[in-house]
């Protein structure tokens, strides 16, 4: 039988569950709270996780940087 | 054993040929992420542009060695990922502390002593970078890399596996160890 402790990795996305093992994941969610929040809570962090691409995002300082990073190499290999 | 190769061979042969068009190609198309990748493991602006800087040195150097075992893509971010430990030994020590917190949630027989709590605080929390950030940057560097890679970069596993050089198993206990010490985190925020 799953324990708690057990669901809380497969609902972290860090374990697999054999197919014949879901009925009984869902089944535990629907009958545990707490590892039903727990689940929520770890889709949250994945979705704000997304956004956190995009912060990073800078195309000014980007495309400086390719560019930089483009000249370096023709003359690395000019010389070549 | 035979080997598996994800690239073809022309594009092979041009990255060992240091082909400048290939090359020109492929700086334009991977320095922005890579660089994104740089700033969500927690380093600033310049050491970014500098750490991508030097993964590009190192690439240039060894692409006469490419064997095209790897994606180019998780061979570039397999040389950032080694440039960045480099750059930065990991000093930080919550991991273990945090990691125990998770474990003394639970009882022996794996059932909840502390289940999580406060869900719409920790709602809110959870939906704001800043703080998703902060917890990020608490993490060991292993781990910041694994949800960076995966999570934020949307890597898939096997991708995240050829750029750290982790076996699956131990990339499962990073990647879980990594979101479970950031809800740690976020739920005491």
């Amino acid at each position: 039988m799953l324990r708690c402790r057990e669901i809380a990795e497969v609902v972290a996305d860090a374990k697999q569950l054999p197919w014949w093992r879901k009925p009984e994941l869902l089944m535990h969610l629907t009958i545990c709270s707490a590892c039903r929040l727990y689940a929520t809570q770890m889709n949250l962090i994945s979705k704000t996780a997304k956004k956190l691409s995009t912060k990073n995002s800078d195309p000014v300082k980007e495309e400086e940087l390719t560019h930089k990073i483009l000249k370096m190499s023709s003359k690395t290999f000019e010389q070549k | 054993m035979s080997t598996v190769t994800y690239e073809t061979d022309t594009f092979i042969h041009n990255v060992r040929n240091l082909d400048h068009q290939t090359l020109r190609d492929l700086v334009t198309n991977y320095t922005a992420i890579l660089r994104r990748a740089s700033l969500g493991m927690g380093f600033n602006p310049d050491q970014a542009d500098e750490l991508v800087q030097n993964t590009w040195t190192t690439f240039f150097d060894i692409a006469p060695r490419f064997e095209g075992r790897s994606k180019i893509k998780t061979f570039l971010f397999g040389i950032m990922y080694n440039k960045a430990r480099e750059l930065r030994r990991d000093h930080k020590k919550h991991g273990h502390e945090e990691w125990n917190e998770f474990e003394s949630r639970f009882d022996e027989t794996g059932h909840w002593v502390r289940p999580p709590t406060d869900p719409s605080i920790f709602a809110e929390r959870a939906q704001s970078l800043v703080h998703l950030e902060e917890c990020l940057d608490e993490l060991p560097a292993q781990q910041k890399m694994v949800f960076t890679l995966k999570e934020v970069q949307e890597f898939t596993t096997q991708e995240v596996i050829e750029v750290m050089g982790v076996s699956a198993n131990n990339l499962g206990v990073l990647s879980f160890r990594a979101k479970a010490n950031l809800r740690e985190c976020l739920e005491k925020k």
